[in-house]
């Protein structure tokens, strides 16, 4: 029997193996209970502090500067869990109560904080403060946004044109519709339902957008215009129903379900008829229309395929027979 | 004997250093797997503070998802699996059932309940569907988005199939009715496809075990370690497999597995390739492997995306008898459908599928088996009639099971880093002891069951679809690798 | 006047910050944190108002609502939906709920509609 291995490689090996499993037990030690004491840490601070929070929300205008006192007093651990504990918070409301918890966050030092992270070289920082600049809406986080809005990183133009849905100024509009363009790297639902959260005031730059060359555009404001009610967008989606490009045609009938209008039933007849997923589209709105107006498009879709057919809610053939 | 240890002899002097190389290259490629994934987590945990899901979760713009349950004899469950379905957080969501065939009130249950009208509508036919379509069904208007299928029984894909043709939303999602799924799921599962809708074509999340947590309304309340130390090793495999493995594949661009538990596809595409393959034994990888393929000979700008959330939950087999049954069935269909596709193999068209990923499972996931058990007996046999030197037989047990264990290891190292789901400290011990456990007999069993999944491929009893395709427990999806892998194969 | 309200939402935030603002007004609140133990409580009855959220593990708090109907619990029922769930809202009312209120929501607000409910 020859050896095949020198018994010192194998000990050598089996050392090595075992320094590696005691460091890897000795990081899951020092990783979970890291963890836990901070874990214990935040609860003792909440303890303290969160009443302190919500008894802000409710403050009368008279109250609040005192305790806003009582928080500037805090020391900076302090002030970092109130300032998590507003950010979270403020997802949940509006109003007034919202409105208070950016005063408290102003006042444990917050914006400040923000407002630099907005020009950090980290993507990632500069992400995190568009969405802080979004839900506490410091002075200024209008003009930031719109530069993050255009940052080289698409993930930080992302999350930029997310939060400025929440302001209805005409250039944080502009933006928003502007992030729908094809190239924008901007994913088409987050800038359409910024846009949506704009709500009215976003309204009559949709009505534009449904005109422009971008198709990315032209599709984004064909999808939000039946849920916005943009008033006079009827004829502008009737137009889109037969766009060059199929996406736009989907996001154009798709409003029509909720914007219907008369003159659409003949484009939508037609693409009904030429079937595959824009039929479906099209037998869907149609069936959405008010029964008085859509009777003799439903008889066109007789000849339609199965599948049309049934989005329009028709019953089966054998049925009929 | 003299004979026998000769032959032996010559045998290790021949094999020991190949298989010592195999071991090594297997553990270490699950090692940098692991690591791949791991990258993938730091960058995914750093960005949890501006994901902005619930920004999404209310956007009337998000993508209509139809969710599929094919559902045989689930009498039990059906009410409550439809009502939490019907309840998950989505914006635009229908559910489809299709009561394959059950024997049990599965249908009546859900006429009663919710009310049910014949639902005369036109169907489409663009799928091929097997089993006898006996009526379709609906809520009345207005209330909730729901279909029932109800048909003659043809099996788990037939059914999908037959829903599939229904379905009238842009993505599909197919589940299980025994699945337990968590309220986002829906949300979780269509990001890449709204972040990325022009490429991305199937994504598929996480899949964890159940066992032994409180449940209540078809919703986790309470999540607990499992009790046995069989599920428990289960829990570990999971997730190096699941959770790592698919993180890290999906990362390369070379995700081939998507578990059928919980797998989501445009369904113009699913149209478009005829839906799944009826009379394959693991139609989820099949499917996925079609759409690879396709997304490639079409030279296609398309992915498939694997993401890091828990979307859906499993019982997981608590006997051995259940688990061998499913380890059979896993490594027969990872077969089937390896074979199937051994054109994709080595071929630089597909690119990292076929050049990275297929050689992998080739390797390290259908040959593992014979490869550890092969060893084990030359090894035993030859420590025996003293024809192995002891030295090298316990070098090769460290780089095939001592590796091993240190890359699993590696596995809960990163687990505790990111999403650490089991919390107490006799979870952390339950989860090391399952590791330990894992290469003591576990390992070796599994390697037998799935050399007995593959021989009965081989063998080419034909399997027997309809009611035998949903016998044991359904759902779960599982699998390892790494040396002395376990299979991985989905439900 | 003030009333005895129960505040039912998985969210501690929530649950919170509805609770700080009720009691404010001088109404007596109480909180649970599921829907199974809303039911448990909504039957032992005594509420004059109850403010539900709809997105809960478990029981959703439409499942709750419709229970607390069935065994002939008349309390009037605030639902909290999430913003663009209207189809929360049919089911909700097809529930038998009186008003709703979408999250993100205005405490004050929210007070109004109590006050409302409580009539």
């Amino acid at each position: 029997m020859n050896p095949l291995v020198a018994p010192e490689l194998l000990w050598a090996l089996l050392i090595a193996a075992l320094l590696v499993t005691l460091g890897m037990l000795g990081t899951l030690v020092v990783q979970r209970s890291s963890r836990r004491a901070r874990e214990r840490r935040r609860r003792e601070l909440d303890g303290r502090l969160r009443r302190l929070v919500l008894e802000a929300t409710i403050a009368d205008d008279d109250e609040l500067p005192a305790l806003l006192d009582r928080m500037r007093a805090l020391d900076r651990g302090e002030h970092a869990h109130i300032g998590r504990t507003v950010f979270m918070m403020l997802q949940d409301v509006t109003g007034e109560a919202a409105d208070r918890l950016r005063a408290v966050a102003a006042a444990v030092g917050l914006a400040p904080l923000v407002l630099d992270a907005a020009r950090h070289r980290s993507a990632v920082r500069r992400a995190d403060a568009a969405e802080a600049l979004g839900r506490l809406a410091p002075e200024g986080a209008l003009e930031l946004l719109l530069e993050l809005a255009d940052d080289r990183e698409p993930e930080v133009r992302t999350v930029a044109v997310r939060a400025l849905g929440s302001f209805e100024d005409p250039i944080a509009v502009d933006a928003v519709t502007r992030a729908l363009a094809t190239e924008s790297g901007v994913p088409s639902t987050v800038a359409a339902t910024a846009l949506l959260q704009q709500g009215s005031a976003a309204s009559e730059r949709v009505r534009q957008a449904l005109r422009d060359p971008d198709a990315g555009i032209r599709r984004g404001a064909a999808r939000v215009a039946g849920l916005l009610q943009v008033p006079g967008a009827g004829e502008e989606l009737v137009r889109l129903v037969q766009d060059e490009h199929e996406s736009v045609r989907l996001a154009a009938m798709r409003s029509l379900e909720r914007l219907p209008v008369r003159d659409a039933l003949g484009p939508l007849v037609e693409q009904a008829l030429a079937g595959g997923t824009r039929g479906e589209a099209a037998a869907r709105t149609i069936a959405a229309m008010p029964s008085a107006w859509r009777g003799e498009a439903l008889r066109a879709l007789d000849r339609a395929e199965p599948g049309v057919r049934r989005a329009a809610g028709l019953p089966r053939r054998e049925a009929l027979a | 004997m003299s004979w026998l240890h000769d032959a032996l002899e010559a045998i290790f002097a021949v094999l020991a250093w190949p298989s010592a190389v195999y071991f090594i290259v297997a553990n270490t490629s699950m090692l940098v797997l692991i690591l791949v994934a791991s990258r993938h987590f730091a960058r995914y945990l750093r960005r949890s503070e501006h994901r902005g899901e619930d920004a999404m979760a209310g956007s009337p713009v998000s993508l209509g998802v139809t969710v599929i349950v094919p559902a045989y004899n689930e009498g039990a469950v059906i009410l409550t699996s439809v009502r939490s379905m019907l309840d998950l957080r989505y914006p635009d969501h229908e559910v489809i059932v299709v009561n394959d065939g059950s024997a049990d009130e599965t249908m009546q249950l859900l006429k009663q309940e919710f009310a049910l009208v014949e639902d005369d509508r036109d169907l489409p036919g663009r799928i091929p569907v097997r089993g006898r379509l006996r009526g379709v069904w609906r809520a009345p208007e207005g209330a909730v988005p729901l279909v029932v299928v109800d048909k003659e029984n043809s099996g788990r894909s037939d059914s999908v199939n037959a829903a599939l043709d229904l379905a009238s939303k842009e993505l599909v999602v197919m589940v299980d009715a025994d699945s337990i799924l968590e309220p986002d799921a829906l949300l979780s599962v269509s990001k890449p496809f709204a972040d990325d809708p022009d490429r991305v074509v199937a994504t598929g999340g996480v899949v964890r075990i159940v066992n032994n947590s409180r449940v209540l309304g078809g919703r986790i309340v309470e999540l607990r370690m499992p009790k046995q130390l069989i599920t428990r090793i289960q829990v570990v495999e999971y997730l190096r497999a699941f959770l790592l493995g698919r993180t890290a594949w999906s990362d390369l661009n070379a995700l081939i597995l998507i578990s059928g538990a919980f797998g989501m596809f445009r369904r113009d595409v699913l149209v478009e390739l005829g839906g799944l393959d009826p009379d394959s034994i693991g139609e989820d990888f099949e499917l996925v492997m079609r759409i690879q393929r396709w997304i490639r000979d079409g030279h296609r700008d398309a992915r498939v995306r694997f993401v890091a959330e828990p979307v859906s939950w499993t019982e997981a087999p608590s006997t051995l008898k259940v688990l061998a049954r499913q380890r059979r069935r896993w490594h027969r269909g990872l077969w089937e459908v390896l074979w199937k596709f051994r054109g994709m193999l080595l071929h630089p068209r597909y690119g990292r599928v076929g050049m990275l990923a297929l050689p992998y499972y080739w390797l390290f996931e259908l040959l593992a088996p014979l490869i550890e058990l092969v060893g084990i007996v030359i090894v035993v046999l030859g420590l025996l009639v003293g024809a192995v030197d002891p030295v090298a037989a316990l070098l090769l047990l460290l780089v095939s099971y001592g590796y091993g264990t240190i890359v699993t290891l590696a596995a809960v190292v990163v687990e505790e880093a990111s999403f650490h789901r089991y919390e107490r400290w006799r979870d952390l011990a339950a989860v090391l002891w399952a590791v330990l456990a894992e290469s003591l007999g576990y390992r070796q069993l599994t390697a037998i069951w799935r050399i007995q999944g593959w021989w009965a491929a081989l063998t080419g009893r034909k399997q027997v679809w309809g009611e035998m395709t949903r016998t044991g427990f359904a759902g779960a999806s599982a699998s390892g690798s790494s040396g002395p892998g376990q299979a991985e194969r989905g439900d | 006047m003030s009333g005895r309200i129960l505040v039912v939402d998985d969210d501690r935030d929530i649950r919170d910050l509805v609770a700080i603002k009720l009691e404010s007004a001088g109404h007596d609140v109480v909180t649970r944190a599921d829907g199974a133990q809303a039911l448990e409580a909504g039957m032992e009855g005594g509420w004059d108002v109850i403010v539900l959220d709809v997105m809960m593990p478990g029981m959703s708090g439409i499942d709750v609502l419709r229970a607390l109907r069935d065994r002939g619990v008349e309390t009037p029922v605030i639902l909290l939906t999430a913003r663009g769930q209207e189809k929360d809202i049919e089911a909700g009312f097809a529930a038998g709920a009186d008003h709703y209120v979408t999250k993100p929501f205005s405490p004050r607000a929210l007070l109004a509609r109590v006050t409302a409910a409580l009539g």
